[in-house]
């Protein structure tokens, strides 16, 4: 790919040298005096542009156009005369040698910074890709409702310039309003922990997001969206066994989890965000120059939304066999359920992430429940509680504080993580705070449950008999 | 006078000019479709060309290479490539032969080579096949991408060929592996593409390219590092492969871990850091990969409480059962000292290894429960 350009970039200069090549050889002054006689033969292949038929008007139009306003009266004067004897300047510059070498030189500069423009990606008045050259304004333009989307971005930087974060903000306006916006963000997950690694596992991980599905590791919905790229895609070569830090391209558009959007917004909004991101997966790619890119995701099943939540199962919570909810966490506010959608509750955990909802149809506020597969992805969950978290004992590694649990086990594809996190109720509501924490009481039944559609085998957690407070 | 003594003087530079400018075009044209003094030196049937992209292939190295047979319909064709820095003693005398290095050894005088082959896996079903499939499905190479049949590590890959170049159900494979001083022909990416244009020649040559060509877009992923299986710790971390050697160490590669394709090497190494037995544990359900072990699993039960057909056998066992609506391939090979270490015995490691995989996969169990 990148030799092509170079290739035709120079062979456009040869065409720039030859016109200097030529009058170079000799008498600069002779070429002038015989000018009537020469041009045929070489300015016919040096010049095609102007000046050659000397009857015709049109070039004769162009010389005070090309010259010095001062011309412009005495221009239609000369037009008649100008042929052989008085040329225009123009007219003169181009049978001079000389002046073939200037006009070639101009031409050929003219035609350098257009190529150059082309392939920067600079042509004035040409919509651009937005988002690091990877987001068509097509493809930008659908995460949007309103018609005018303007992009700002910070410099793409390499991993190891930049581990944290780097940003690019598309903002779509209406009657010249910000209306909306979404960020775009490439970010190394690997290097997060604590609340900024539990921040992005609550709003990245949701029973609202979908797996993208075939050779992809990622996830999209109506509001957020993430790719992982490739293991192979980085600054430098790793070892086999050396394990890069996972990085990620997101998208983000308003709150992660709103209570309910209505079907139509939810569809086109999955819709886009699942091509998007994967074109913002692959942009970034190429401007990392790795090879390769991803497909766009087939059309992605979403989420159920509002009443058309599934009701809950008290004695098969998430639809998982032998996984109850306690007696005192049953109620009508934990009436509903939501699984990620395109997967089976009961089956194997496709995408390497599956999550589960519960709680009330609009909001599912009560519990989530976190399986995560992929190892990289696990690493970053399993680092979400600190040391001052509570241990939790059984076959593998686990702890648990105010109102989260994470437990870890060696399963096939490496260290898989599992969560349950008790969702913070809603501000007003009436009832107390319960000090038992449902996450903590569902965690061995749902890990023994999860742990064997992970090929994890048989994995045991033991809780504390009273949960701390 | 003047005009006309000058005429032919013109006349002579205009067919210079001309001559030279048609020159440079010819010249010109032949660069760019690197043709004539331009062509650029072809490997292996032509399969592979000069800065023809990995790494292997570009400027850092000289290369020379020879081929054995050509490729065609259940026939087996070599291409062996000497490949080194330009001047070296092992480039001014390359080793191409068939038999140039000695399996295993590895001295640091030796000249690196890349070993191609195209053909179908051996007719045997026993131990020939067996350790065809340990190098062909090693444990030490991920998957490749968009659902194409094969594998890519840094040291190997193999590709299996289309149904349309078929003889029998036997299909036809192409591998590459580094061979020699070679300890790696470069990235999986790399590899992979090596693959992809040996598949394009041998379909060409054996006369079965007529369906869509193999190519990949996705990354290719990166092939798992060596791991120890010691204190505790599953073989394969497939928790029913318990191996508790007396003596020495379990060490192996956990490769693909997939819904089509999971895969992986062991090794016993002694104190010594020697290799003493080796294992290979390989489960698929690709339709182009289950015939690679084709006739291996026999028309019969392996036993009671089993399902499906297949037969275990000391340190082997090969069992082909559905599994979510495919045939599935469920194959484990431990050398002696492997199999002696197998807790409590080998059939039971085997059903409940392949039990492991089955629970992650979510389909019934193949062995006898308990």
């Amino acid at each position: 790919m990148n030799d092509k350009p170079e290739d035709t970039g120079a062979g456009s200069e040869p065409g720039g040298r030859d016109i200097p090549e030529e009058p170079g050889a000799s008498r600069p002054d002779e070429g002038e005096a015989h000018s009537p006689g020469r041009p045929g033969p070489e300015a016919a292949a040096a010049e095609p542009p102007a000046a050659e038929p000397p009857a015709a008007e049109p070039p004769a139009a162009e010389p005070p156009r090309a010259e010095a306003p001062g011309n412009k009266a005495p221009a239609p004067g000369e037009q008649r005369p100008s042929t052989p004897e008085s040329p225009g300047r123009l007219r003169r510059l181009a049978r001079s040698r000389g002046g073939t070498a200037v006009i070639g030189a101009l031409v050929g500069a003219l035609l350098g910074t257009g190529v150059m423009a082309w392939r920067a990606d600079e042509l004035p008045f040409l919509q651009r890709d937005m988002c690091w050259g990877s987001l068509s304004p097509q493809v930008a333009g659908a995460l949007f409702s309103d018609t005018d989307v303007r992009s700002e971005e910070l410099p793409l930087r390499r991993a190891t310039e930049d581990p944290m974060h780097t940003e690019c903000s598309m903002q779509g306006f209406g009657a010249d309003e910000l209306e909306s916006e979404v960020t775009a963000s490439v970010r190394t997950l690997g290097e997060l922990k604590g609340a900024q690694a539990w921040d992005w596992t609550r709003q990245y991980l949701s029973s609202r997001m979908t797996p993208l599905g075939g050779d992809i590791t990622g996830m999209a919905s109506s509001q957020r969206a993430w790719v992982a790229l490739p293991t192979s895609c980085h600054e430098r070569s790793y070892e086999p066994g050396e394990d890069p830090p996972l990085r990620v391209v997101t998208l983000a558009s308003g709150a992660s989890d709103p209570d309910y959007v209505n079907e139509v917004d939810a569809r086109r909004g999955l819709d886009a965000m699942s091509r998007a991101v994967v074109r913002l997966a692959n942009g970034i790619m190429e401007r990392y120059g790795c090879e390769g890119g991803y497909p766009d995701p087939p059309k992605l099943p979403g989420p159920p939304e509002g009443k058309s939540v599934k009701a809950l199962d008290d004695d098969r919570l998430c639809g998982l066999e032998g996984v109850e909810l306690p007696g005192w966490a049953r109620g009508k506010d934990v009436s509903a359920v939501r699984t990620t959608p395109g997967t089976k509750p009961d089956g194997p955990v496709r995408g390497g992430v599956r999550s589960c909802d519960v709680g009330r149809p609009f909001g599912l506020d009560t519990l989530r429940l976190t399986t995560v597969t992929d190892p990289q992805l696990a690493a970053v969950v399993s680092r979400v509680l600190g040391r001052r978290a509570d241990r939790l004992g059984g076959d593998g590694e686990g702890a648990h504080a105010g109102g989260l649990s994470v437990y870890t086990a060696d399963c096939q594809r490496g260290r898989a993580a599992f969560v349950a996190w008790d969702k913070e109720p809603e501000e007003g509501d009436d009832t107390p705070p319960d000090p038992r924490s449902p996450g903590l009481a569902v965690l061995p039944s749902y890990v023994k449950s999860e742990a064997r559609h992970a090929g994890c085998g048989d994995v045991e957690v033991k809780v504390p008999r009273t949960p701390t407070l | 006078m003047a005009p006309s003594a000058r005429t032919p003087r013109h006349r002579v530079v205009l067919v210079l000019v001309s001559v030279l400018v048609l020159l440079g075009g010819a010249t010109l044209a032949a660069y760019a479709t690197r043709t004539g003094p331009f062509a650029k030196d072809g490997y292996c049937w032509g399969a592979w060309s000069e800065d023809g992209g990995p790494g292997v292939l570009g400027d850092d190295y000289a290369r020379a290479a020879e081929t054995y047979g050509t490729p065609g319909r259940g026939e087996a064709a070599t291409c062996v490539v000497a490949f080194g820095a330009p001047g070296t003693e092992e480039m001014r005398t390359p080793d191409t032969g068939l038999h140039g290095a000695a399996p295993g050894a590895r001295e640091g005088t030796r000249g690196q080579r890349l070993v191609a082959r195209v053909g179908p896996p051996p007719r045997a079903t026993g131990g020939p096949r067996r350790a065809w499939l340990a190098e062909a499905l090693p444990g030490s190479a991920a998957p490749l991408p968009d659902g194409l049949p094969g594998v890519a590590g840094r040291d190997h890959g193999t590709l299996v060929l289309p149904e349309e170049c078929d003889t029998g159900h036997v299909p036809l494979v192409v591998t590459v592996r580094a061979d020699g001083g070679a300890i790696e022909l470069g990235p999986e990416q790399d590899v992979a593409q090596l693959l992809l244009s040996l598949a394009k020649t041998a379909r060409e040559k054996a006369g079965c390219a007529e369906g869509p060509p193999m190519r990949f877009t996705t990354p290719v992923r990166t092939a798992p590092g060596e791991e120890s299986y010691d204190e505790g710790r599953p073989a394969c971390r497939v928790p029913g492969l318990r191996l508790a050697p007396r003596r020495g160490d379990v060490r192996g590669y956990a490769g693909a871990i997939g819904d089509r394709l999971q895969s992986c090497s062991l090794e016993l190494t002694d104190k010594d850091g020697d290799v003493t037995a080796r294992g290979h544990f390989v489960l698929t359900s690709h339709p182009r990969l289950v015939p690679l072990f084709a006739g291996m699993a026999g028309g019969k039960s392996p036993g009671a409480g089993w399902r499906g057909n297949g037969r275990i056998e000391g340190g082997d066992g090969l069992v082909t059962a559905e599994c979510r609506g495919r045939p599935t391939v469920f194959h484990l090979h431990l050398d002696g000292p492997l199999a002696r270490a197998a807790t409590p015995d080998t059939r039971a490691v085997f059903a409940r290894a392949a039990d492991s995989v089955t629970e992650r996969l979510g389909c019934p169990p193949v062995g006898p429960r308990g």
